[in-house]
Parts: structure tokens; sequence; C-alpha cells
């Protein structure tokens, strides 16, 4: 009796443990979209889209840990039997250099068509919209607007550079960042400023939210961090404040990393794969991310970027974002180099 | 595996082996052919430059981590053994239950409690002060494993047979003879317990890329999003996977030539009355102290300012769910393996060598396992199995089930081979058998699976890369929270899964009370 008892409890919790995730397939329709974007963000936008088109969106998404190549290699390892539909990244540089790889599928996107020649690949393999921009953040109890660094190039000669925080350059927005004054200056001008940067003793910190944090905590003057970051903090602290660096006239321009969207090559849902790439790069969805604070710079012509922003006129780096793929592992090999303690 | 192979062996025991090897060690000899074939065709494309700068400087990390659990284990176990030494073993197997916490929800709460102390310090003196970068990756991985270090010291301290002991009472006094007489039968038990912590960490980069530090297992599953293909990324895991191995083996021949046994417990501690060994073992218990109440306390604290926890909680119910069911699932499927092989290899030769074989999934980093099993069960034969709930489970299997495999063998290696005979006489028939069998090392085959189950729950690097689409462990979100800066939400996460934890203790020490006391 004893041993059935035994026997009877392992089928049951056994079977117990498979109902606990056992699902029905339904006959919806559905797609899969693997995204980098914060869950907080793009789950609203998944739901939204699912009340909308009665299509089921099955997400993934990465984690910071993985510094954003979490999602990449597992698209890149399922090349030859995908599972994903889309890849939805919250930066540029991973998905051209999945592009390059021949992960993508061509789309034609009616949504795309007002975009910015520079957000769309010239191929068609993928899209980017709404941005997010490197800015300057301060605390003003601490430094005036007129005494921060008013390009990036004042930031290493600046007397308050010991105060001054960026996130780890070898990863995330930082890391696109570097590529990007690599392919703007010259691979050579822009590891001597680096080199100039560590030297003079700036303090690299483990990704944008804590550069916001620390400055917000007052463990620093200012720091360079994304906008999303910087604006969610100010909502919260009204000592803080934000500058776009290099607005002058004979300036670069402040860096603004989009968002970006492709088909996986041989999706196993393409139709509803182009559905919500429609949604997401749709002037509404693209203003719903903005009022929701993930991203702050339309690309849609007749899109409000961000309250904070509002109707400042912002110049923005003109560069050629596969340039700067091209220059990202010279800048990552230099930025170890130099940063990796 | 010629062992396998020698006539006579009945055909059962052959399969008991290689289905414990199908579920670990198959996806990487897929992957190794794989690297055959390529250095074959195109070795330019395989043989890539190894960063030996940040292996040695990962080694180096996780040494320092792993010396400082085992410190601070050794100064919490003199703290039960001189001020509770009636209660030594079950403090000790308390200790070791609380591995069941994930890393990191220690790391979660070290955060917060040093951002307070630091905001106190600045406050006094003025000067800013980070919690990041080595220093933070140290301390708080040698907290989390502070279970494994204290558990395993203080349970060898305890086994200390008796007459021994009065030996050392009679010939040598105070700190120095505990030095000189008792070190050296307990540092076995440290530097075992210390080499596990690092071999739990060096292929980690969870914990690390939290405090900003760069680790080798990062820096290869980057370079496979940077161009690199699976096999070159793999041939470049192979110096730190043969390091490992070569760890690895070393405690398994340390096991087995030390008198290193948990055969019978002793509570007597001929230094009781010692006031000198007083001071380490008060701040023994003022590290156990920081232990027990950093997570409890400053998660509390976070977790109060939620507006509405019944929502996080109910929001985050799938994955609460899902994340037990697969660990649960985990530990079975590693238990299932891990008892046939424990009962036909228990005496065999090639017992160590199936052992090594099996432990390579867990001697290489996560996402390199993970990236062999998309490859291997990413096929349209597998696909189905592949794009499961499952998935993860059988992930996480591939990973941990040597563990399962070492515990239950050992245990079982330890009954009297006689006891089999009389078993097969008075049991006839295999069920009846193994349920007799079952009964004798229940509390191995429990220990064996809480610690699956446990180390199941906090993993995310191979879960990250397997997991299907629409599911999502409990880890990931934390860790997904964690970057958005929603410490109210991950302190309200990380207490329930405490909490869960803490269920499972109670139940656990209660069962195991009951059962030594029948």
């Amino acid at each position: 009796m004893v041993i059935k008892k035994q026997w009877i409890a392992l089928i049951l919790i056994f079977a117990l443990t498979v109902s606990l995730f056992s699902g029905c397939k339904s006959g919806k329709k559905t797609v899969v979209i693997y995204t980098s974007v914060d869950q907080v963000y793009s789950e609203k936008i998944f739901q939204q889209f699912e009340q909308a088109s009665g299509i089921d969106v099955q997400p993934v998404y990465d984690i910071e840990a993985a510094k954003t190549v979490g999602l990449a290699n597992k698209i890149l390892a399922e090349k030859d039997n995908p599972q994903a539909d889309l890849f939805w990244n919250g930066e540029i540089l991973q998905t051209i250099s999945l592009a390059e790889q021949g992960a993508f599928e061509k789309a034609d996107i009616a949504a795309a068509n007002d975009l910015p020649s520079s957000f769309v690949d010239s191929n068609g393999y993928w899209y980017g919209f709404g941005g997010r921009a490197r800015v300057l953040i301060f605390n003003t109890s601490m430094i005036s607007a007129e005494d921060c660094p008013q390009t990036m190039a004042e930031l290493s000669t600046s007397p308050y550079i010991k105060q001054c925080g960026i996130a780890n350059p070898v990863f995330g927005t930082a890391s696109t960042h570097a590529a990007a004054l690599y392919a703007y200056w010259g691979a050579e001008e822009a590891k001597e400023y680096f080199t100039a940067l560590k030297t003079a003793g700036i303090s690299v910190l483990e990704g944008n939210s804590v550069v916001k944090d620390y400055v917000s905590q007052k463990k620093l003057v200012m720091g360079l961090t994304d906008t999303d970051d910087a604006l969610s903090e100010m909502a919260e602290n009204k000592e803080l404040d934000i500058l776009f660096l290099d607005q002058g006239t004979e300036d670069m321009g402040t860096m603004i990393v989009p968002n970006t969207v492709a088909q996986i090559k041989g999706a196993p849902h393409p139709t509803e794969a182009d559905a919500f790439m429609e949604f997401l790069l749709s002037a509404a969805t693209e203003q719903q991310l903005i009022d929701d604070g993930w991203i702050q710079l339309p690309a849609h012509a007749g899109v409000t970027p961000a309250a904070q922003i509002g109707t400042k006129t912002i110049q923005f780096m003109d560069i050629d974002f596969n340039k700067v793929y091209d220059l990202m592992e010279t800048s990552k090999e230099d930025m170890t180099d130099i940063f990796v303690q | 595996m010629k062992a396998l192979m020698q006539k006579g062996r009945p055909i059962w025991k052959t399969g008991a082996g290689l289905l414990l090897l199908a579920l670990t060690a198959a996806p990487l000899f897929y992957l190794a052919i794989g690297l055959f074939v390529k250095l074959a065709q195109d070795p330019a494309s395989v043989l890539q430059k190894v960063d030996g700068g940040m292996l040695l400087q990962s080694m180096l990390l996780n040494l320092a981590a792993a010396g400082l659990s085992v410190l601070l284990g050794l100064l919490v176990a003199l703290g039960g053994w001189m001020f509770f030494p009636k209660r030594a073993v079950k403090i000790a197997l308390g200790l070791l239950l609380f591995i069941l916490i994930p890393p990191f929800i220690h790391v979660q709460s070290w955060i917060y409690f040093m951002d307070r102390l630091y905001a106190l310090w600045n406050g006094w003196t003025g000067a800013a002060a980070n919690f990041s970068g080595s220093f933070a990756v140290i301390l708080t991985v040698a907290f989390a494993y502070l279970p494994i270090t204290a558990g395993l010291t203080l349970l060898t301290l305890t086994a200390v047979p008796a007459e021994l002991a009065d030996v050392c009472r009679m010939e040598s006094r105070g700190l120095k003879g505990f030095l000189r007489l008792y070190m050296p039968m307990i540092y076995p038990a440290m530097l075992l317990s210390g080499l596990l912590v690092f071999l739990l960490n060096i292929n980690d980069y969870g914990i690390p890329s939290l405090f900003g530090v760069n680790v080798f297992a990062l820096e290869l599953f980057a370079r496979y999003s940077a161009g690199g293909t699976i096999h070159s990324v793999f041939f470049a895991s192979l110096p730190l996977m043969l390091l490992c191995m070569a760890i690895l083996g070393g405690m398994g021949w340390y096991l087995s030539r030390s008198s290193f046994s948990f055969s019978g417990f002793e509570s007597k501690n001929p230094y009781e009355k010692e006031s000198a060994l007083k001071l380490p073992a008060a701040a023994g218990m003022v590290i156990l102290a920081l232990f027990l109440f950093v997570p409890l306390v400053n998660l509390l604290v976070e977790a109060v300012q939620a507006q509405d926890i019944l929502r996080i909680f109910t929001d985050s119910g799938a994955e609460l769910l899902y994340s037990i069911g697969i660990s649960g699932l985990t530990a079975v499927l590693s238990l299932i393996p891990g008892l046939l092989f424990a009962y036909w290899f228990y005496r065999a030769k090639a017992r160590s060598w199936l052992l090594a074989i099996s432990a390579l999934p867990f001697l290489i980093p996560s996402p390199i396992g993970g990236l062999s099993l998309i490859g291997m069960w990413n096929t349209p034969l597998l696909q189905n199995i592949y794009t499961s709930p499952i998935m993860p489970a059988i992930a996480m299997t591939a990973r941990f089930a040597f563990l399962a495999a070492a515990i239950l063998s050992m245990a079982v290696s330890r009954l009297d081979p006689a006891l089999f005979d009389n078993l097969r006489l008075h049991h006839p028939g295999p069920w009846r058998f193994f349920c007799c069998l079952l009964a004798m090392v229940w509390k191995e085959v429990l220990a064996a699976g809480l610690m699956v189950f446990a180390l199941a729950m906090g993993e995310f690097g191979m879960t990250l890369l397997v997991t299907p689409p629409g599911y999502q462990t409990l880890t990931i979100k934390i860790y997904n929270y964690l970057h958005y800066g929603a410490s109210e939400t991950v302190a309200v996460l990380c207490l329930f899964m405490l909490l869960l934890v803490l269920l499972i203790w109670v139940c656990v020490y209660a069962l195991w009370g009951k059962r030594t006391n029948e």
C-alpha cells in the first residue's frame, strides 16, 4: 500500500507539473516577436495591437544583463529554422549586424513611407523609428547649465570631469555613441578622446540608469545618458536638467539612437509580421511610445516630441549608421582596452 | 565507454549511462562534432584568439569571491559550533537549505543595503562612494553562497570523531591548538565548498554585469553576435571548460582519497570554553545575522513603498507558476537518470568518467550551452519539443543533472552490499526494489532534488535562449525590471521567492526531523 501511494503521489506531482504549463494551442493568428525594448513599454504596445488586430502576440524579452546580445544570438542560432517573426530592437547597430548576417527578410511597409531616409535601410531589411537622444544630465544644485560642457569635445577638459559619469561604452547605447564618434571624428581621434576621458578620471558606471541615479543622488554632478532615463528621473527630482550637446552651428549635433524593427528571414507568420510592422511603424504608435516615455524624439512628421523637450529645435548628428556599424568592432576593442578594469 | 561495452553488462546498465549522457552532454557532443568538421573544412573561421587577459581576470575575480565566501563560512561555522554545539548539525543542515535563495535576491538586497550605507557615508563625510565593480561582485557572491561554505564547514566540524576531540582537548588548547589539530581536518570541506562556489560562478555573467564588470562568459557571448560562429565561440570557451574540468577532476580525486565522510556526526566541541575562539565565533554570528537580515529587511523596506502589491503579485503569477513548474520538472528529470545511474554505476570504474562527461554543460558558460541546445533541438524533427514550454527544463537538466547523479551515487555507494542481496531476495521485481532503495536514500534524493530545484530557479543564461515565446520565468522578469529601475516591483517579486523558499525550508526541515526521529 505504501509503495502504491508513493507511485500515485509521484504520478500526480508529475501530472500537475506538466499541467502547470501545458497550453492548448488556439486557432488564433499569432505573431512571435523578439524584443530588447523594456517589457514595461513593449507589453503595452503588444496588448494594443492584439486588441486592434485580433492577432495574438507571443513576445520574448531580452535582459539587460545580456547587453542586448541575448536575443540577437538566439536569432542567429535559429537561422536555419526560425521561430520568431520580428525583431524589435531598442537600438540600431545590433539590427544592422543581424542584417549583414542575412537574418532578415525584406519588407515593404507603407507606414514607413514618411520616415527619414537615414532611418530606413536602403535594401529594405530594417526600419528605424522614434529615438532616444544621448544627453548630458546634470544636477542644478551643483552646477549651472552654463558651467556644463557644451560639446562632447569640451567634456574631456571640463573642470568637473572627475564628477562626471558615463555608462560602460563597451555595451548598449553608450557603445553605439562611441562608435558614432569613431565614424564622425575618425578612429584615431576618437580613441585619443576616450583615452583622455579615462585619464581625466571620468566615472564609468554599469549603465545609463545608474548614471542618472548617481546624478540624482548628488554622487555625481553630471553624466551622459539616454533621454528616457534622464526624463524619467527628472519627473521625480526637480533639481535635474538636461543639455543637448553640440548644438552650435559648427558642431556635430546630438546623437540619436532610433528603435528598429525587422522581419526575420523565413518567419513562420509573415502576414501577421507585416501587420505588426505596419502598426509599430505608424505615427499613432510612435506617439504612444513617446507618451509612455520609452522614446522622446519622433521620426514621423506631425508627431509631438516628449513634453519635456517641447518645441526645442534640436540639431541631430548627421551620420550614416552603416558607417557606424563598420567601425563598431574597432570601437569596442578600443573601449575594452581603455575602460575594462 | 569501454566499460559500458564489456560483455556480460546488462543492456539496461548501459542504458542508464547513455540516458544520463543523452540528457546532459549530448548537445556538446553535437557541437564538438561540428567543431571538428569545421576545423577540417575551414580552420580560419574557427580558430579565434582567446582573450587570455579577460579569462585570467574572471578567474581571479571568482577566486577572490570563493575565497571570501570560504573565510566567512568558516567564521559562521565557528559561531554555530562554539555557541550552539548541541544544535550544530541542525544549524548546518538549515544553512544548507538556504542555498534555495537565488543569488540575485542577495545581490539586489545588498545593492539596497549598501546604497543606504553609502548615503549615510555621503551625508557624514561628503565623499561620494559607489557600490559597483569587482568589490561589489566579490562581496555579494560571497554572501550568496555562504550556505554552501558555512554549512559544509560546520558539518565537518561536527563530524570529527569524539575520541579525536578528546585528544585535542587534552593535548592542545587555545587558538593554536585549534589551528594545528582541527583545521587540517576541516580544510578539505572548506576547499571543496570554495571550489564549488568557484565553479558555480566562473561561467555566470548575470551578477558581474549588474555591477558593470565584464567577464569571460559575457565576452564569449558578445563575440557570437559580432559575427562569430557557434563553433568558433565554442573553441574560444575550451580553455575555460578544460580549467573547470581539471578543477572538478581534482575535487573528485581529492574526495576519493581524503577521509571525508558524513557517516556520523558528533556534537562535541573540545574548545567550547576556549575564549580565544569566541571572538571569531562572534564575528561569525554577526555575518550570519547580515546574511539572514540584509535580504529580509531591505526587501521589506523597498516592498512597502510599492503602491499595489496585490497587482504586482497577480501580474507575475504566471511567471511564478511557470518558474516553479519548470524548476520542479528539472528536479524530477534530473533525479530519474540520477537514480538509475547511481544504482548501476555506484561501484563501476567508469563512474568518474561518466560523471565528468555529464558535467560538461555545467563547466561551460551557460549561453554556449544554450546556443548548442538551439542547434540540436531546433530542427524539424525535434521542433515540437523545442517550442514547447518544457524546453527550459530540458536545458537546465542538461546543466544540473550530473549533480543529482553524483550525490545519489555517493549515497548508494555507502550502503551495505549485503543489503542489496537481501532486497533482491525479499522484494523481487525492479519497481519494488527501487522503492525500497528510495526509502533508504530518501534524504539524499531530497537533497539532490532541492539542490537542482534551487539552481534551476536562479538560472537564466540558458533559459533566456530556450524559453519559448509567450512564456517567461520569474528570474528573467526580475532582471528586466532591475534594469528598468522598478525597485519596488523587484523587491516584491524577490520577497515572493524568498517566502516560497522559506516555506520549502520549513517543510523540509520538519520532514527531515520527523523522518530522522522515526
